[in-house]
């Protein structure tokens, strides 16, 4: 029967109490008039419950900084500001905006409202120095997320052979390696989490089950019984060096990864050897000469290349390119020796915002996983005191269903971006993004076309 | 904002409701006066129904001890009725005469001597919501509005045009046709000189329901001025406006003795300087006005203020104060005083209660009276606080006011007769008194003799049956078939405090030791908050002018004045009704109230604790409250009104907008 695939989504209130982006104060000059009620649309601004002749606090959380009820207020009595504890959240490309926008995406599910726009630089830097081409916004089949037009989000994890080869008797020669099919370009990292309690966990794993995708979990933390019981969910990984002679995974571990160290070959090799069935995954943290790295893999006829990025989006050690430039060089260098389909890269790290899963796409991963943003979606300040006191909203005893929740709404509302992206792109299924690049401009490709050489432009 | 063309909000509750009043419950008029005039279905006419919204028309600002009036004076009306329109007061004025009623006009009440009272009972005709403010004439400089037109409002309406009223009473949110027929002298009398000189016309409805115009020119115009309701309803003036002025600004200079300050005026009023207004406050007031404020800014001392309103007199005032090396306080603190103008109640808060008299006086004789008054105070252990405005002509209008504790009926009752031998006392060292009404009637023998008989004249005139505010003024009439009132006739109050004030010191000295016993005996052991903020009240009306409710349904219960009166009344066993109880939550909050409050009141939580009480008596009405919110908010009255700035200078914080100079 077919089943369209539908994320469900809920309002999930928060647990903490909330930080506002925008503190907005009502001085006491205000005459109760009432002018901003009906000015704000959000809901800033109502009359008390208690008093209806009176202005409750205005609810500053839900302020979208669009100017309204200060424009409109006769007295001048409304003051909008920053708010201090939002200014500083979070750092680098984790900005208070990002990280407020996961906190209520999280809540509603729904896509985030700016009021008053977009008021940052026009360019930046990592992901913030291309932007997706969406000219096709006027074309009349564009679905986005109304669900219209069927558009697909699924991916392939798994080697695909670049040709089928078949007996003169007809019947195929070509031995299908194993291949997993989810529905949603993003996978769940529980392995990178700075704190992951047993309730979350077992929040993470029931979204990833409802979410017909994957979770990655390190090996040992997750029982076999739940392996099974999560039906192909669960993605065990196994750290470098492992003896593997103690190891039992049961055949509902359809995806098995490895945490690359030095000596990766060797244990990909005795991987290879105990799971021959499985499709088996290698995690390398990007460095320079990644694409090297990544090539290799594939002539060791590794299935995925789990390609992990630091929290800022960035390689490690000091030539730190952008993932969006280590990802286009991996690309490159897999069709330059036309070999693309045999592996499939996943990219993780630095995925702060929704627009950000289209972007790597764009640049060559076939899916990314997410990790600090769930963190995030469970209203984490990015304070770094995760230890269970100093953690200011007591992260570790979330209960799990309201975990599953709120990664649902998350990874719903990122995926409705993601149709959003690809509706007015034309394009029907997530799979043909893979490597477009003619679909971004980047801000390098403009520079060189329109400044002189003397500042960065191409002589020609 | 509707009025800027940019529209309601599209976003809100709804649709703009089409609602054209607010339908809260009225009580039924259980009189059947009431019921006729209601039964004649008047357009744009108001009858007033409820006893206790009737209750607020049995007085004005002054607080008269109860057993004194109500002994005396029939006060409550039989029937109140607000008219909108000139053909609703015609009509309503037929009615009256067809009903032989007696009819009392009244503006917003904010005199304290009983001229919009009544004293036999009959009709109030309250003018306050005839309040329309027309078109100004740019090239006459004039505007015309109607009587119940406020001063502030008009100084708005002007200011835009670069222009202003010349002269206005201290209380700035009374009506024009109070004050045409109660004084016509106030703040810039000095320069300007008296009201009649700057109103061009004026409306009149008669006794007999037809309107009639006076000119400046007509001879009988001058008589309207002051004429106390006597001989007509004032429904509409042409006043003369005046030019924005700049470059001038207040001085303040203190002096050890009165006798110096009055000096020190005298010579600048000779000299060439040219001030627009000069008033006096005594070191007993000025040192009140410095304690309220903190006690750090200003010296003690009597003082004079002088307000200069262009750089030629500030120069020449320059000159003045260095030819006579006379010094003046700072800058700040003269602004201060001279806003200070606005509230000479604020005082009342110390006592709590404020009681007094004012007198024209010729300024030759400022100094005797002002001792005289401290001599007989002193006797009467009182201290008297004295505001002196100069007025042109050689004389001058003194304010003498002492404070008072209003919470002890019995000491505030001799404290009211000793009101009236101080009165008595300034009356006979040479002055008049400056509104009768009821409670100045014992000194109309010293009014002036020419200006009642023309008085006297245009209402044989007009008003033959002696309709119009009958009972006062040129004789008094009361309870008893008039015997109630007649202690206060000349002929036998007169020789009573004279007798008194001939044996003083042994009787005022007695007065005096009568006071400090009653205060002994029956001062209240505890105070009730609410009712001591009450007390405080000076019941002025400059609420009722800026109240948004009041401007959508006209009912004075829902101003601070008519709470105010309503805890006065629960704490009197006035029963509150529950219609009544449910008037009194219908506010917007807006705290116009507190911003123009004379007595400066917090009034707000007065409105919580008051609520508190009477819904104990009958329960919260949260419904009623939130449809008369939302009414208010779908209203173009109340649209125009936030929009306007509910109180003129009161601070907003928006960059350029209105600025807070007062």
């Amino acid at each position: 029967m077919y089943e369209r695939y539908h994320i469900p989504l809920k309002t999930v209130e928060p647990r903490a109490s909330r930080v506002a982006g925008f503190t907005i104060e009502r001085a006491d000059n205000c005459i109760n008039c009432g002018r901003c009620e009906r000015a704000c649309i959000y809901g800033v601004h109502t009359r008390s419950r208690s008093d209806t002749r009176e202005m409750a606090d205005p609810v500053s959380h839900l302020c979208k900084d669009c100017f309204r009820c200060i424009a409109e207020c006769p007295q001048g009595a409304l003051t909008i500001s920053r708010g201090a504890e939002f200014q500083s959240l979070g750092r680098g490309i984790w900005t208070p905006l990002r990280i407020s926008t996961i906190w209520s995406e999280a809540e509603t599910g729904k896509i985030p409202v700016l009021g008053a726009g977009y008021k940052g630089m026009f360019a930046g830097d990592g992901y913030d120095d291309m932007w997706t081409d969406m000219s096709e916004i006027v074309r009349p089949t564009r679905d986005g997320i109304h669900g219209r037009e069927f558009i697909s989000t699924g991916v392939d994890i798994g080697r695909m052979p670049p040709f089928l080869e078949f007996e003169p008797s007809g019947a195929m020669r070509t031995s299908i390696p194993p291949l997993i099919e989810i529905p949603i370009p993003m996978v769940l990292d529980l392995t990178r989490m700075r704190t992951c309690s047993k309730t979350m966990a077992e929040g993470f794993l029931d979204a990833a089950s409802r979410l017909k995708t994957l979770a990655f979990v390190p090996l040992g933390s997750v029982s076999n019984k739940t392996i099974r019981d999560m039906a192909g969910c669960v993605v065990p990984v196994i750290p470098s060096h492992t003896d593997l002679s103690n190891v039992n995974l049961p055949d509902e571990a359809r995806l098995i990864e490895l945490a690359a160290g030095l000596s990766w070959k060797k244990d990909y090799d005795a991987l290879v050897k105990k799971f021959p069935d499985r499709v088996l995954s290698v995690r390398i943290e990007a460095a320079t000469g990644v694409e090297d790295k990544v090539f290799e893999m594939l002539e060791r006829g590794v299935a995925v290349a789990n390609v992990q990025f630091t929290d800022q989006g960035r390689e490690s050690g000091r030539n730190d390119r952008h993932a969006k430039d280590s990802l286009r060089a991996i690309h490159d260098k897999l069709v330059e020796a036309g070999r693309r389909d045999e592996l499939t890269v996943m990219a993780g790290g630095g995925m702060a915002a929704a627009e950000h899963v289209p972007k790597s796409i764009i640049c060559g991963a076939d899916l990314v996983s997410l990790s600090k943003a769930l963190l995030i979606a469970l209203e984490c300040r990015d304070c770094t005191k995760c230890e269970s006191p100093s953690c200011p909203i007591d992260l570790p005893s979330a209960p799990a269903s309201w975990v599953a929740d709120r990664v649902m709404n998350v990874v719903g509302a990122w995926r409705d971006q993601l149709l959003e992206v690809l509706g007015a792109m034309g394009l029907r299924e997530v799979r043909r993004l893979r490597g477009e690049l003619g679909r971004a401009i980047f801000l390098d490709d403009l520079e060189a076309d329109f400044l002189p050489p003397q500042h960065g432009g191409d002589d020609a | 904002m509707a009025s800027s063309g940019v529209g309601r909000a599209i976003y809100g509750n709804g649709p703009p409701s089409t609602q054209a009043a607010f339908d809260a419950k009225d009580e039924a008029a259980k009189d059947a006066s009431s019921r006729k005039l209601i039964s004649k279905r008047i357009p744009a006419l108001r009858v007033v129904t409820s006893p206790g919204e009737r209750m607020l028309y049995s007085r004005d600002q002054s607080e008269i001890p109860r057993f004194l009036k109500s002994f005396s004076f029939r006060s409550h009306p039989d029937i109140v009725v607000q008219p909108l329109t000139v053909d609703a007061l015609s009509a309503v004025m037929r009615y009256a005469r067809s009903e032989g009623l007696t009819v009392v006009p009244r503006g917003t009440g904010s005199s304290p001597f009983g001229g919009s009272v009544p004293v036999i009972g009959g009709m109030v005709v309250d003018m306050s919501r005839m309040d329309r403010i027309g078109d100004i004439d740019m090239e006459s400089r004039t505007i015309t509005v109607e009587a119940g037109a406020r001063w502030a409002d008009i100084d708005q309406a002007l200011l835009p045009h670069g222009l202003r009223v010349p002269t206005c009473p201290s209380s700035k949110f009374s009506t024009v046709g109070g004050w045409i027929a109660t004084g016509g002298m106030g703040l810039n009398s000095y320069s300007k000189g008296h009201l009649s000189r700057h109103v061009r016309s004026l409306e009149v409805m008669s006794p007999d329901g037809t309107l009639r115009r006076f000119s400046q020119t007509d001879p009988d115009f001058e008589s309207i001025f002051g004429s106390e309701g006597q001989v007509g309803v004032i429904t509409k003036a042409t006043i003369a406006a005046d030019a924005l002025a700049s470059g001038g600004r207040p001085h303040l200079m203190l002096f050890s003795t009165s006798s110096a300050a009055f000096e020190f005026a005298d010579e600048l009023m000779r000299s060439d300087v040219e001030p627009a207004h000069i008033f006096y406050g005594s070191a007993s007031k000025i040192g009140i006005i410095s304690q309220l404020l903190d006690g750090k800014h200003l010296r003690r001392g009597d003082g004079i203020v002088v307000s200069l309103e262009d750089a030629a007199s500030e120069e020449r005032f320059e000159n003045f104060m260095a030819e006579r090396r006379q010094t003046q306080e700072p800058e700040y603190v003269a602004r201060y005083m001279w806003n200070e103008r606005f509230f000479p109640m604020k005082i009342r808060g110390l006592g709590p209660g404020l009681l007094g008299t004012e007198v024209v006086v010729p300024q030759s004789r400022l100094q005797h009276i002002v001792d005289v008054a401290k001599k007989i105070s002193a006797c009467m252990s009182l201290e008297p606080l004295f505001e002196i405005h100069y007025l042109p002509e050689g004389e001058a209008l003194v304010l003498c006011f002492f404070l008072v504790d209003q919470g002890n009926t019995f000491s505030y009752t001799l404290d009211a007769v000793k009101s009236m031998v101080l009165a008595r006392a300034l009356v006979d060292s040479g002055g008049r008194p400056y509104s009768i009404g009821i409670w100045n009637n014992p000194f109309t023998d010293s009014a002036d003799v020419g200006d009642i008989t023309r008085l006297r004249e245009l209402k044989a005139k007009l008003d033959p049956l002696d309709m119009m505010n009958s009972g006062k003024y040129f004789h008094l009439s009361g309870r008893w078939a008039g015997l109630g009132a007649l202690m206060f006739h000349p002929r036998l109050m007169r020789p009573a405090l004279r007798l008194i004030i001939a044996f003083s010191p042994v009787s005022t000295t007695l007065l005096g030791r009568m006071s400090s016993l009653l205060r002994k005996w029956f001062d209240p052991k505890s105070r009730d908050r609410l009712i001591a903020v009450a007390d405080d009240c000076a019941m002025c009306g400059s609420c009722v002018g800026v109240c948004p409710a009041y401007a959508l349904i006209g009912d004075e219960r829902v101003t601070a004045r008519g709470k105010m009166l309503t805890a006065k009344a629960m704490a009197g066993g006035f029963s509150i009704s529950s219609e009544h109880a449910g008037r009194t939550s219908l506010c917007m909050r807006c705290k116009a109230c507190e911003q123009v409050c004379q007595s400066r009141l917090e009034l707000i939580p007065a409105y919580d604790e008051l609520e508190r009480r009477l819904e104990r008596l009958h329960g919260r009405n949260e419904k009623e409250i939130e449809r008369f919110v939302r009414f208010a908010e779908d209203s173009q009255v109340y649209d125009d009104l936030v929009m306007k700035g509910l109180v003129v200078g009161a601070p907003r914080n928006r960059p350029g907008g209105a600025s807070d100079d007062v």
